[in-house]
């Protein structure tokens, strides 16, 4: 029997530094981030990237935070959850990270994150990440100065764009250069919402527009739906995008060309930036819980 | 954890039934009347002169279904304040009223006092025509309604109300607003003697109780603060704005995050009790402080003075940050938000912008949003 | 986004608004009355951009502020919801000027046409008047606030006109005519214009006629077989009334528009082919909804009543008397059946109750605006007291005032098939009865 491909499906990842060694390290800290779609873990070693897991989230939030700990540690021999001396949750599931030391918002992780992933000169942060999105104005630190989110609706997030690449039969993570490969720019489907848009582009399918046309027309709706959140929020350079759709260049070039504004080129994978602030948090309140102990 | 004070037992007492209050079912046992007021351009003082109690409509500690309400009052413009106060009232929750009072603050009040005479069986007297400005002009007019209102009153229930009666309510009165002031002002410490739940918990009390037995309890409150010397530990401190607000769990809820509210800007708040009735004229006097230019509802023009009110509300305070409690529909907040926002941002407070409606609890969107806004407080991000 | 003063005031967007007005005029009119309306809205908009351009006083009101004042004190004047309201519709740049208003906070629950000049400020867009004045319009609350954000973004001074919730009382009077007194001083200090009181009496003088040719309007409306007037089209002459208050060119409009209704008359001939179905529109349709009045023709419906723009009491307007000016002013401001909409639900619920069965209209349809805190709120009850005091069915739905898109139409069109047949129904029962 063949077997039933699943176009939503992206690869899960690890990665581990091979130039570094945790045992050579003072601090071993760690985020969690528990999303609707996916998961991320990252250690830090004295506030670097030691390593990090991707994985697809379940429908329990400790499962996935299990899960992606799990996938992550596989990586590395000896290290266990005991040798992490601090560990935060963010995320959808954030409260329910049983092992986590504490918890905070995926804002102002992600705004810590993009701050290390992309440098101090970063200001406004886009996150577009599997159920919702946001826009975070930040400082040279990466504190939070101000935030907007939309999470009211699924257009321009991942489970959007996973339940079209179902549709059209086209894997996730082609979406956005099948996008790009057209004559010409098509007109936006006129609905965001994603229930219409559906219906609409079988319509056009139906019509003869190509696939890649009518991911074209859809990725131009959803950017020009994340504007809104932009032009509310004052973009001011530099500019920078986390989450899993960063990685789909259909929607980033189409934001960037309507925001004049190009964002930051990512080099590592920007579904960690939540997780990366987290265990950037940790690190920090770990050091601080200490020297106040050492004071003592 | 700071103890429980025990006056604060006797007030959630007066809270647990809802909205028919102990106080208030012991007064209709008497044979006593109860007026129900909507919106503070009413003045208490004369319906207490009267020998009636006046009562706030407000909602519950909680959200309710608002299908009833939603029937004969459409949403698409019309917040969820003046819909649960017609659900209830459609319900037979305010069945226990006399009458209603009701003034022209915005048209949300408005429609529902209208609309709501219709259909629920509680007689409304006819409104109270509240000005949008406080010259002169808008003082003498709004004056006349007093007097006015007076004689709907007297004539309604066939009695007459005495200018003797109305001084001595007025002085009673005062009394409550001096208190709740001193009361105000013990929360400009670091370490306040209460938290923002009580102090709502104390606010919704005052107008679901004879005023009389309430000034009892509020002396009791203070003194028992002077004398455990209570102090809660220094946190963040934040101002809850907003329309109005009657439900103490939401405020426990965004305390729980580790900040302490510590002031307030709603109608049920410091609006309803921020200067006193002054002596001479009482009519006069009465139209002065009843149309506050001060801290004025967020309808009043122009709205400088509010704008200035805040600015030095958060000085007083030494306000970490605002919460802005945007109710949905809420026009003349949603209007006179961006006037003081960006005033007070300029001055060092973070202001957090969040949708609600009326009654709503801490779900998970605001929940985050409050959450985020609160480590933009007090999380360092020192690396 | 914070509210700042806007530096960069371009007014390049307004402009290419003017032509647009040309284009609707050339294309979509068919009658003489919106011919008309297109071309007085031209020229105010050009009397507009030669007052900026040239350094004039320009100031522009939200509806309901007494323009006769801009006359007699020579100010250039424009109504900043009209306007932009108008332009938005038909320049395919709504999205823009919402977004940048819920930049600065205001939602989309917040009414639409009370939106959109908001996000004409905040884009820099609108000309940069000496002055905003607004007015409570008795008691709407956008209309009462919204010049305040605007005057904010273009840093110009605001002032307010407020009317009492309970008019037609001496008590309203007098504090009206306080109230534009007041007015007319802040645009005296706002503008250096000296107010010409002889000009005034004549501006109310020509208000006076514009209402009493308004009554004959109604008149004709109330009597006449078949409708006489377009379908629906209320608006064009409550609008030109608003703009023109207190000049010639108002009063040359409202003859116009009575002159084209006795031509129909005489012809014996009304808009729809057979009129089937006489309706009274509770409240604004939405102007950008044409081809939805154009298809109700077809069917034999006609909005015969619109009491919001028709209703005029031909008493009170007697009252005015221009050699009292600013008396006048305020009793203008009274007598507006507009303004009336926006007080207690008594006294419009008259004028729509009376308005249908002086009318003679087999049913009500009620388009109120979707985020409207006035109308929307009381649509129930409207509609269980025509059904009760009027014997007629209401068709009630909610549409946006700025809505004109064909998806919508289409809905709209379901909705209106289906209240036919129960007007059908009623007329069946009655006849058998």
């Amino acid at each position: 029997m063949a077997e039933k491909k699943e176009y939503f499906r992206w690869v899960e990842s690890t990665y581990v530094n091979p130039e570094m060694d945790w045992r050579k390290a003072d601090i071993i800290s760690a985020g969690i981030d528990v999303g609707s779609v996916s998961s991320q873990m990252v250690v830090l070693c004295d506030g670097q990237i030691y390593a990090y897991s991707n994985t697809r989230s379940g429908s329990s939030s400790p499962k996935s935070a299990q899960n992606a700990m799990d996938l992550c540690l596989k990586e590395i021999p000896g290290l266990t959850y005991d040798n992490i001396n601090y560990l935060i949750g963010t995320g959808y599931g954030r409260v329910n990270i049983p092992f986590a030391h504490k918890a905070i918002t995926e804002i102002s992780c992600h705004a810590l994150g993009a701050n290390y992933m992309y440098g101090p000169s970063v200001r406004t942060v886009l996150d577009m990440g599997g159920q919702d999105c946001k826009t975070i104005r930040i400082d040279e630190k990466g504190k939070c100065l101000t935030f907007l989110m939309n999470d009211k609706c699924a257009a321009g997030t991942g489970r959007g764009m996973e339940v079209f690449a179902e549709m059209l039969k086209v894997p996730v993570t082609e979406i956005g250069d099948m996008s790009l490969d057209i004559d010409e720019e098509p007109e936006a489907v006129s609905s965001t919402c994603v229930v219409f848009a559906k219906s609409e582009a079988t319509g056009l399918l139906k019509s003869g527009w190509s696939k890649n046309m009518v991911l074209a027309a859809y990725c131009k709706a959803m950017a020009t739906r994340i504007l809104e959140l932009l032009d509310r929020i004052e973009v001011e350079k530099d500019f920078a995008i986390t989450g899993g759709i960063a990685k789909n260049k259909g929607i980033v070039k189409r934001i960037e060309k309507l925001i004049g504004v190009e964002a930051l080129i990512p080099k590592y994978d920007t579904q960690i930036a939540g997780a990366l602030g987290a265990a950037m948090f940790a690190n920090a309140i770990y050091k601080k819980q200490n020297k106040n102990k050492s004071a003592a | 954890m700071a103890e429980m004070l025990k006056t604060m037992e006797e007030i959630r007492k007066v809270n647990a039934s809802f909205p028919l209050t102990e106080p208030a079912r012991k007064w209709k046992e008497q044979g006593k009347k109860i007026v129900g007021w909507i919106c503070i351009n009413i003045p208490e003082e004369i319906i207490h002169a009267a020998g009636m109690m006046p009562f706030r409509l407000t909602g519950g500690d909680e959200e309710i279904s608002l299908d009833l309400a939603n029937e004969y009052l459409f949403g698409g413009g019309t917040c969820s304040f003046s819909r649960t106060i017609l659900e209830l009232q459609l319900r037979g929750d305010y069945g226990f009223l006399d009458c209603i009072a009701a003034a022209t603050p915005c048209e949300g009040v408005i429609r529902l006092a209208e609309v709501g005479s219709h259909y629920h069986n509680i007689p409304t007297l006819p409104l109270l025509d509240t000005p949008r400005k406080f010259n002169d002009l808008a003082y003498d007019f709004y004056q006349g309604e007093i007097v006015e209102f007076k004689q709907n009153l007297e004539n309604f229930f066939g009695i007459t109300i005495t200018d003797e009666a109305i001084a001595d309510s007025i002085k009673l009165y005062n009394k409550t607003r001096r208190e709740l002031k001193k009361l105000h002002d013990l929360m400009k410490s670091d370490t306040p003697p209460l938290t923002g739940t009580e102090m709502l918990e104390v606010l919704n009390a005052a107008v679901r109780m004879p005023r009389e037995d309430f000034n009892i309890l509020l002396e009791k409150l203070l003194k028992e603060i002077k004398s455990t010397g209570r102090a809660l530990p220094a946190q963040p401190r934040i101002m809850i704005s907003g329309a109005l607000l009657n439900t103490p769990s939401f405020i426990k809820s965004v305390e729980s995050l580790g900040v302490n509210v510590v002031v307030d800007d709603f109608c049920n708040g410091s609006r309803y009790w921020w200067e006193q009735v002054e002596e001479g004229d009482l009519w006069k006097a009465l139209a002065k402080r009843y149309l506050l230019p001060k801290c004025s509802c967020p309808r009043i023009n122009p709205p400088d003075n509010r704008t200035e009110w805040l600015s030095q509300i958060g000085k007083d305070f030494r306000l970490d940050g605002i919460i802005a409690l945007t109710m949905r529909c809420c026009a003349p907040y949603i209007l006179n938000l961006p006037m003081w926002k960006t005033r007070l941002e300029d001055e060092g407070v973070t202001v957090l912008d969040l949708d609600i409606e009326y009654g709503g609890g801490f779900s998970g969107q605001i929940r985050t949003r409050i959450e985020a806004f609160v480590e933009m407080l007090s999380l360092e991000v020192a690396i | 986004m914070k509210l700042r003063k806007i530096e960069n005031i371009d007014t390049t967007m307004f402009e290419q608004g003017i032509p647009i007005m040309a284009q609707l005029r050339d294309h979509h009119s068919t009658t003489k009355a919106e011919t008309m309306f297109y071309d007085l809205t031209i020229k105010l908009c050009n009397e507009v951009m030669s007052a900026v351009k040239g350094g004039r006083p320009f100031v522009t009101n939200v509806m309901s502020f007494p323009t006769e004042i801009y006359w007699a004190m020579d100010i250039a004047g424009i109504e900043y919801d009209f306007i932009a309201g108008m332009f938005s519709l038909y320049m395919g740049n709504k999205d823009e000027i919402f977004t940048a208003a819920k930049s600065i906070g205001i939602r989309p629950e917040i009414c639409s046409a009370q939106r959109a000049p908001i996000g004409w400020f905040a884009k820099g867009w609108f000309p940069k008047p000496n002055a905003i004045v607004n007015t409570s319009l008795c008691q709407c609350d956008n209309c009462a606030q919204n010049a305040n954000i605007m005057g904010a973004l273009y840093d110009v001074p605001v002032f307010c006109i407020t009317r009492p919730y309970l008019f037609w009382t001496q008590k309203g009077l007098d504090f009206m005519i306080e109230e534009m007194k007041a007015a007319i001083e802040f645009l005296e200090k706002t503008t250096g214009q000296k107010m010409d009181y002889d000009k005034l009496t004549e501006a109310t003088r020509l208000t006076k006629k514009q209402m009493e040719i308004s009554v004959e309007i109604h008149n004709l409306i109330k009597t006449a077989r078949p409708n006489p007037v377009k379908s629906g089209t209320g608006f064009l002459i409550h609008f030109i009334r608003m703009m023109f208050a207190g000049r010639q060119e108002g009063v040359d409009y409202c003859q116009a528009f009575l002159d084209e209704m006795k031509e129909r008359v005489a012809s014996g001939k009304g808009y729809t082919p057979e009129e089937k179905y006489r309706l009274v529109s509770c409240y604004t349709f939405p102007p950008g909804m044409h081809g939805l009045l154009d298809w109700m023709e077809t069917q034999g419906a006609t909005l015969v009543a619109e009491p919001m723009y028709h209703y005029y009491n031909e008493a009170e307007v007697a009252k005015i008397d221009p050699l009292k000016p600013i008396e006048a002013l305020a009793r203008i401001f009274y007598t507006e059946p507009y303004h009336g909409f926006y007080g207690p639900y008594e006294v419009f619920s008259d004028m729509i109750i009376n308005d249908s069965i002086q009318s003679g209209v087999d049913g009500a349809v009620n388009f109120f605006n979707t985020n409207c805190r006035m109308c929307g709120a009381v649509s129930r009850l409207i509609k269980d007291q025509l059904r009760e005091k009027a014997g007629i069915s209401t068709l009630t739905v909610d549409v946006d005032v700025m809505e004109n898109s064909a998806a919508v139409e289409e809905e709209l069109k379901k909705k209106l098939e289906q209240f036919f047949l129960v007007l059908d129904n009623a007329k069946n029962k009655r006849k058998v009865a």
